[in-house]
């Protein structure tokens, strides 16, 4: 029984004389997660997750069929769930795994028209969730020891 | 690093999921136990060091898997006569900020929620009075409104939203007498203990109790079945300042049969001093960002 935990972090990159932050934190962010566009691809991230006890998967297993799928895709106004995975599946995902997501991201100009400007600054927000034995200041940690560490605050 | 919390997780044979099960089982309801929340809490403030006691999370239903019960609530709501578009409207769904886990101040109403099945076998339909005036109209068109019930009913807030954006919500509830409606309340022997306990972290003295967890069954009704399952509250005060820093916390809506709390998680710092423990400061911080509101924030302090 419990929820993840959820460390917060920004990513900022800022201008060097020629350089793009915008590029920059686009290419950071990039590493954070695989091909698949939400696998979290942080080296190390999973060798803290604990797999689900058997009580635990127990108690998935049990709850699984007694969820209505049908209503929980027209809450979320999809037909389909990622990848075509079964409940069973997914399930087990998304009570055992971490995630990374990015919350926000904030750079340049999107008004109408346009402006021939290199952004001075780029900021992206990103939300961890944590499962049993991660930790923040650990998953802080192996953060700020990735390749772009020196645009982390 | 901008904030945030660790994980949470208590064992599903504490005592504490073991009152809420049976809690349920006793109002003819059988709990559907599910391992670990997507969502988070900082529900690590109990589990995790230095007090390291079991905490969770209880509700009749979440909805769309939203935070509280009371989106359920929200998303049932039929416009009343001369409500806000001036008639009787079909039951509409709506964005909800805002209800329920950062509800309303515990003395001002009893926040809850129930799932339409419930409602069902209960016999009874919510109904409320009549929309408010709008209270708030921003910029960017955002709507903030307060709905009461009718009298005897709890007190509801809505904050709706609109277009994505936000502005300071308003809260108006009037304050409601719990003890209102026969509804008996049982106290389970063995988390009956609202004894404080104290220990020392980082400097701080921290005190806690649990406090009762209560069993609304004979009620049956969707009201005395509310998420009045129990709570644990945390206070951290440093020794020696006027004006300590504070760190309220409640796991789940409770119910001692004198007034109601609202579900709701709270970390209220008052310019805490560089010796709180670091991990309770953040914590606080956070919290207080996610608030952001000076009404509930006062509202806490006086809870």
């Amino acid at each position: 029984m419990g929820t993840r935990g959820r460390p917060r972090m920004s990513i900022r990159a800022t201008k060097a004389q020629l350089d793009s932050p915008a590029w920059h934190l686009v290419q950071a962010l990039n590493t954070l997660v695989k091909a698949d566009g939400h696998t979290p691809a942080v080296e190390g991230f999973f060798d803290k997750v604990r797999p689900l006890s058997p009580q635990l998967q127990e108690i998935l297993d049990q709850a699984i069929p007694r969820r209505d799928e049908a209503a929980a895709k027209r809450a979320l106004s999809v037909s389909r769930w990622y990848g075509d995975e079964v409940v069973a599946r997914l399930s087990h995902r998304l009570v055992s795994q971490p995630t990374i997501n990015i919350e926000g991201l904030v750079g340049g100009y999107t008004g109408p028209g346009g402006k021939t400007i290199l952004p001075n600054r780029a900021v992206a927000k990103i939300d961890v969730r944590l499962v049993p034995e991660h930790d923040r200041q650990g998953d802080a940690a192996a953060a700020e020891g990735s390749p772009h560490e020196a645009w982390l605050r | 690093m901008t904030g945030g919390y660790d994980p949470t997780e208590t064992p599903a044979d504490s005592q504490l999921v073991k009152a809420m099960v049976t809690t349920y089982h006793k109002a003819g309801i059988d709990p559907l136990l599910w391992p670990r929340l997507a969502g988070s809490w900082p529900g690590v403030t109990f589990t995790g060091p230095p007090l390291k006691l079991p905490a969770g999370q209880f509700r009749l239903g979440h909805g769309d898997g939203a935070h509280a019960a009371g989106r359920v609530l929200a998303d049932r709501i039929r416009q009343p006569e001369g409500g806000r578009h001036g008639r009787r409207g079909p039951i509409v769904r709506r964005p909800v900020l805002r209800v329920g886990v950062t509800g309303l101040p515990a003395k001002r109403g009893l926040h809850v929620g129930a799932p339409p099945d419930l409602l069902a076998r209960s016999g009874r339909e919510i109904t409320y009075s009549r929309w408010r005036s709008c209270s708030r109209f921003c910029a960017t068109s955002e709507i903030s409104k307060a709905l009461d019930r009718r009298p005897s009913q709890p007190a509801v807030e809505l904050a709706v939203a609109r277009n994505g954006s936000r502005c300071p919500a308003i809260v108006e509830a009037e304050r409601v007498d719990p003890t209102e409606g026969a509804i008996d309340l049982h106290v389970f022997p063995d988390a009956s203990s609202t004894t404080a306990a104290r220990t020392e972290c980082g400097g701080s003295a921290v005190s806690f109790e649990r406090a009762a967890v209560v069993d609304g069954a004979s009620g049956n009704t969707w009201r005395s079945m509310a998420p009045s399952v129990g709570s644990t509250r945390f206070r951290s005060t440093m020794a020696g300042q006027r004006e300590p820093f504070r760190a309220t916390a409640s796991s789940t809506a409770g119910w001692d049969g004198r007034r109601s709390s609202a579900s709701r998680i709270s970390l209220v710092a008052q310019e805490s001093a560089a010796r709180t423990p670091p991990r309770i400061r953040d914590l606080a911080a956070h919290s207080a960002r996610e608030i952001g509101r000076r009404a509930y924030v006062k509202a806490a302090l006086r809870w």
